[in-house]
């Protein structure tokens, strides 16, 4: 038996590859990621302590257990609390002068700041604010009041009992 | 280029193309976000440009997400956080951070026959959301023996 190597065997094969398939895979997955993509905002958040007594009663000492942090022995403060109070306006917004601490009236949460960093001026985890808000103020200026004593320097924060509206 | 007595062929050159679409695909790849379980985007956060990314593990936390209305997001159906519903569903994730300390052996304080529980709740409320709603329910998470809190919002000025 004999075997011819023709001149079409002999030829080099060329090998082609589908590009086509590949391409629509790789359209669709790309169509898929810039549908489902949404950009991630970048949240933060406040560690608070919650007092044990109800509405940041001012029976002293008062326990404030160490935020995330069970084997933290809690430490026991001699300092009366200062009191925050947040009254609202019309549609939940924050009053004008709707921020007092003890008897002072600030005008706004800059105001709050440069108070309470006043007030604890070196010593401010000494210290513990609790914040006596209306209950029909928006949660919003709770944050903002959180925020401002957090940058005066203020880490013990508590929610006393809501004020009520004009107090 | 034209062929010898042929049609002209062309050829197109497909490896940059292909280049840019891995390119992209692996851009879009690393930034998906597959932890989103907690997070509901209909949520508006309130700014505060002090509020720091969270450094605790997930399984100490309970996610409260809290619309503008005062409703919480309690395994996909929205109730008012005034409802007795919510009420129990608390008194129930009580009930499994105290059973889930009892098995780690871990030991807690008990404040007027209150344990003290390990469990954040982690607040994500709406800016809008009444304070007095969020007040009370600090106050209900606090008689279960919650008593550690942390309140969510973004430093993004948005919207």
């Amino acid at each position: 038996m004999k075997f011819h190597k023709t001149r079409h065997t002999l030829a080099e094969t060329k090998c082609e590859i589908e590009m086509t398939p590949t391409l629509d895979i790789i359209f669709q997955l790309l169509i898929f990621f810039i549908l489902t993509f949404k950009p991630i905002t970048d949240e933060g958040q406040f560690g608070v302590n919650m007092s044990n007594l109800p509405g940041g009663s001012l029976a002293l000492p008062t326990v404030v257990p160490g935020m995330g942090d069970d084997t933290a022995s809690p430490d026991v403060q001699f300092i009366p609390p200062l009191r925050v109070l947040l009254s609202a306006g019309p549609g939940g917004h924050l009053s004008s002068s709707g921020i007092a601490v003890g008897d002072v009236q600030l005008q706004s949460l800059d105001y709050l700041r440069f108070h309470i960093r006043s007030l604890v001026r070196g010593s401010a985890d000494e210290y513990e604010v609790v914040i006596e808000a209306d209950p029909k103020l928006q949660y919003q200026y709770i944050v903002q009041a959180v925020n401002a004593i957090s940058r005066a320097g203020v880490r013990k924060i508590n929610f006393g009992a809501p004020a009520t509206s004009g107090s | 280029m034209a062929e010898e007595g042929g049609t002209p062929k062309v050829d197109v050159n497909l490896v940059p193309m292909i280049d840019i679409m891995f390119q992209l695909i692996a851009f879009f790849t690393m930034l998906i976000n597959f932890d989103n379980s907690n997070r509901d985007e209909r949520i508006r956060l309130p700014v505060a440009d002090l509020a720091t990314p969270s450094e605790m593990a997930m399984d100490e936390m309970l996610v409260l997400n809290v619309n503008r209305f005062g409703q919480g997001n309690v395994l996909g159906e929205l109730i008012d956080l005034d409802d007795e519903r919510f009420r129990k569903y608390m008194i129930r994730e009580s009930q499994q951070a105290l059973a889930a300390m009892k098995r780690a052996r871990h030991e807690f304080k008990t404040i007027d026959s209150r344990p003290q529980l390990w469990t954040t709740i982690l607040i994500r409320a709406d800016r809008d959301a009444e304070y007095g709603k969020i007040q009370r329910t600090l106050r209900m998470c606090q008689d279960l023996g919650f008593y550690k809190f942390a309140l969510r919002a973004t430093a993004d000025k948005v919207e």
